[in-house]
């Protein structure tokens, strides 16, 4: 199940809120919220739950053995296992597949492949639990010593499935004390409604029009196409996924949970280093302190260390060799950034250090999108222009008119710049200490829950063309 | 309690009675509709609980789909949402979408046809195409493939050189109206069609009689000659196609005047569903039927979807049941079938098979004041010998009517070539 979607929304959450709000204690609404997480998880895999609590198990037990034995080598060794278990687990999982198949492909062999599939989520519960015990490890944080609490934290509905990748030490708290006010809950309504509008009615929108020129004939593509169709790719990745942490985090306030946030305006950074520090930070942070320090960080083998972070950074992001490449494309622009170009980009204009960070951006999308890398880098080349295929044509100009006021809307969202305005209005407006566009916001979430809720019945349009020739 | 407080909780009375309107709503809302008229496609049921479909996670898919395809005020929750995507752009002199789609290639028919899918044949094929939405009228493109092309024409020469040289073979070739658009920016979008059936012409061997029913479709085609919102010509546009075959058979053609006409408004035709946009749907087509000046009486062949067996049963030319069904082309034959076996009470020797898609539909009731008996074929459908048809009720006549676009159908092909056997 996902968020944005009807059956979610009209459902399993109202359903949910009911069963949570009609008693105050914590261990019953822990309960509650448990078994809704479980049931959410199921809805689409059911089977794989069994992996999901596999995993918890073992690393409750392992995270309890390394409390007991903290300080000795004991410690460490379990600490050792769990994490290789852990990484097994996703490794037979999510990376099984890609192996063999490179592996028959280099030694010509004929091993058979996996058809198992890939248990949803798998990526980010697998990372969320491993900071756990590593932290368990460090004694940053006591063991959990109830099963079901740690089961609780795993398996969370609201970040299970897309993240953000929420660390045990920041809900610990949390678990056992929360504390709902009328205002967090209606901080969450405003979040969980910025995300839905991020999710249905722009990320949609977008991948509707990218699909149309990404996935045609590429021979028959123009150019101006593949710049609308990628740059329409480039919008709808970040309001899908940036929307989707909106709505975890909107959620978890409304159950009393505080997750950090996972995205800041990404795609108004100005270098490399600084959108990776804006875009999916529990991703970065997470490979920063579990990967990058412990390898030496840039102390000790620098290169080798963000070599091996970014290469790993792509390959968590799926199975194949174009999102390895993606990775290290970062990975080299970083290094690129670190070692020569940080002295051009501080005196360039903003502007220009902005277009350097956006093109950079939009054309690591192009590695992202096509798994097939050929494909990928036939696109590329249509997009700088070499080959016969022309600047302009038809339907480009139809699907460029067709969204122009969705694509500058979409890029004035992608920036502070509607914030700003809000924040303007609060000042300037204010009628005996009232401030009236506080009730805007209201009105607002009002508006988007039903626009929202129309285009996703809109979605569900379907028509099966029985061709009668 | 504070202002802040106070917002607060008009924020979360507000969020939550929407939520729980629409799900009270929702729950309320009747679950027993099967059929999307509109979508031409069947609703998602209510799943049935089974172990193995919860486990496989099927169960849960199922709902979900069952869930949105019974949402409260679902279709005008979807008119609604389209005219909310009209937002996104700005309006110009014209309004222009152009939309990839699929579908599938299948003759249909209500009599046959149960609330579900058309039955399985083998020449349903999936099919990719485009469409032009050009204010009000809706498009298919075409794109010219000389190897397919070839091919329908070598299929119709194995088919005459079969048959042998005493039956007569003719071929027409209906084009499509983008070939006559006069916005020409928005014409070259699709390649030319005179250019294809030329090519097509061209490859037949010296037996084939190709009729001409572009020029007289071209020089009437400020009239009502296609829809807007179907793929089809009208019958006025098959009417034309007919003079052309009359030109081409040595036939005096029988003037439109001789036959009754009658109307079937409010007409939206399949790919208008395709990309619902708010103009299309305001202007609906007429459907113009012509009655035959010539009693007919009419067998339908079709194949029983259990057990395969053909079966018939009395149809008409003209089938005034579709005339207040959605789909009103079936006026025209009542659809598609896998034979049509028209008996005319015309003094005359001439017996007619005609091979064809549903472009066919629209032109058979013309050829009625000519011959005695009229052999519908629908290849997608047939499954006996051809040759054999031909041979036993003496045939001396066979026409392939088909539409540009089948041209591309190599399925088809294989179809036609399948009834030599």
């Amino acid at each position: 199940m996902v968020f944005s979607s009807l059956v979610f929304l009209y459902l399993f959450f109202p359903i949910n809120l009911i069963f949570y709000f009609i008693s105050k204690n914590n261990t019953y609404r822990n309960i509650i919220l448990l078994s809704f997480s479980l049931f959410f998880y199921a809805w689409g895999e059911p089977f794989f739950i069994l992996a999901l609590l596999f995993s918890g198990i073992i690393n409750y037990s392992f995270a309890l053995l390394i409390d007991k034995y903290k300080g000795t080598y004991k410690s460490k060794l379990f600490l050792y296992s769990a994490v290789i278990i852990d990484l097994s687990m996703i490794g037979i999982f999510k990376y099984y597949n890609f192996f063999v198949n490179n592996i028959n492909f280099i030694f010509n062999t004929n091993i058979g492949l996996s058809s198992i599939g890939l248990p949803i989520g798998i990526s980010f519960y697998t990372f969320q639990i491993i900071s756990y015990v590593i932290d368990v490890y460090r004694q940053d944080v006591p063991a959990q010593k109830k099963f079901y609490k740690l089961l609780l934290y795993m398996s969370l509905y609201h970040q299970l499935i897309a993240g953000p990748i929420v660390r045990y030490i920041d809900v610990a708290n949390e678990i056992d004390n929360r504390v709902i006010t009328p205002n967090n809950f209606s901080y969450g309504i405003n979040r969980f409604i910025i995300g839905l509008l991020k999710k249905v009615i722009i990320a949609n929108t977008a991948g509707q029009v990218a699909t149309v020129f990404l996935d045609s004939n590429l021979s028959e593509l123009s150019v101006l196409g593949a710049w609308l169709g990628i740059i329409m790719y480039t919008i709808q990745i970040y309001f899908d996924f940036s929307g989707y942490s909106d709505m975890a985090i909107g959620l978890g306030r409304m159950f009393g949970f505080t997750y950090k946030e996972n995205f800041n305006y990404p795609y108004i950074a100005k270098s490399v280093q600084d959108f990776w520090r804006r875009w999916h930070i529990s991703l970065s942070s997470f490979f920063k302190d579990y990967v990058y320090i412990p390898l030496g960080g840039n102390r000790k083998s620098f290169i080798r260390n963000v070599l091996i972070v970014w290469m790993l950074t792509g390959l968590w992001h799926g199975a194949s060799w174009n999102f390895i490449i993606w990775g290290l494309y970062y990975g080299i622009f970083l290094l690129l950034e670190r070692k020569l170009l940080y002295r051009i980009l501080d005196k360039i204009p903003a502007a220009l250090s902005h277009i350097y960070l956006m093109l950079i951006v939009i054309i690591g999308w192009v590695f992202f999108y096509y798994i097939d890398i050929t494909k990928g880098l036939k696109f590329m080349s249509i997009l700088f222009g070499y080959g016969s295929n022309p600047l302009y044509d038809i339907k480009f100009e139809v699907e460029f008119f067709n969204n122009i006021i969705f694509l500058i809307f979409a890029a004035f969202a992608s920036t502070p710049v509607f914030k700003g305005m809000y924040k303007k209005l609060n000042e300037l407006i204010v009628i005996n200490n009232y401030k009236p566009s506080k009730m805007t916001v209201i009105a607002f979430n009002a508006l988007i829950l039903i626009v929202s809720t129309i285009l996703l019945v809109g979605q569900t349009y379907n028509p099966f063309l029985y061709f009668r020739f | 309690m504070n202002k802040k407080n106070h917002l607060s909780f008009l924020n979360i009375f507000i969020f939550i009675s929407l939520i729980y309107l629409i799900t009270i709503l929702n729950m309320l809302t009747p679950k027993n509709k099967t059929i999307s008229e509109v979508e031409n496609r069947t609703l998602a049921q209510k799943p049935v609980f089974s172990m193995d479909s919860l486990l496989s996670g099927k169960y849960f898919r199922d709902f979900e789909n069952f869930f949105a395809d019974h949402f409260f005020a679902r279709e005008n929750l979807v008119k609604i949402s389209k005219s909310i995507s009209s937002l996104k752009g700005i309006k110009r002199e014209e309004e222009v979408f152009l939309v990839d789609f699929e579908g599938q290639n299948v003759g249909g028919n209500q009599e046959q046809k149960d609330s579900k899918k058309p039955e399985v044949n083998n020449a349903e094929v999936s099919t990719k195409g485009n469409l032009l939405i050009l204010n009000d009228t809706v498009m298919e493109l075409y794109k010219f493939n000389e190897d397919k092309a070839k091919l329908y024409a070598d299929m119709i020469n194995t088919v005459s050189g079969t048959l042998g040289e005493n039956v007569k073979v003719y071929s027409l070739l209906a084009p499509i109206q983008i070939e006559f658009l006069n916005n020409e920016k928005y014409k070259n979008l699709s390649d030319s069609q005179i250019d294809a059936i030329k090519f097509v012409n061209e490859n037949f061997s010296d037996n084939i009689i190709p009729v001409d029913a572009y020029t007289p479709i071209k020089e009437h085609i400020d009239e009502y000659v296609y829809f807007r919102t179907d793929h089809h010509w009208t019958a006025l546009g098959a009417y034309y196609g007919y003079t052309g075959f009359a030109d081409a058979a040595g036939l005096e053609a029988v003037p439109l005047g001789s036959y009754k006409k009658n109307i079937a408004p409010d007409y939206l035709g399949y790919i208008s569903t395709v990309n619902p946009s708010v103009t299309v749907n305001g202007n609906p087509d007429d459907v113009v039927y012509y009655i035959p000046p010539v009693k007919t009486d009419m067998n339908v062949f079709y194949y029983d979807k259990d057990s395969g067996e053909m079966k018939s049963y009395n149809g008409s030319v003209i089938n005034k049941k579709y005339v207040f069904l959605d789909q009103k082309y079936g006026v025209f034959l009542g659809g598609d079938f896998a034979l049509g076996v028209i008996k005319t009470n015309v003094k005359t020797d001439r017996k007619i098979m005609v091979i064809k898609d549903s472009y066919g539909n629209a032109f058979v009731p013309f050829l009625t004041p000519h011959y005695s008996e009229i052999y519908v074929v629908d290849p997608r459908h047939y499954k006996e010998s051809i040759v054999d048809l031909v041979n036993e009720n003496d045939i001396g006549e066979v026409m392939f009517l088909n539409y540009i676009l089948t041209t591309n159908f190599d399925n088809f092909m294989d179809s036609v070539l399948n009834l030599l056997k």
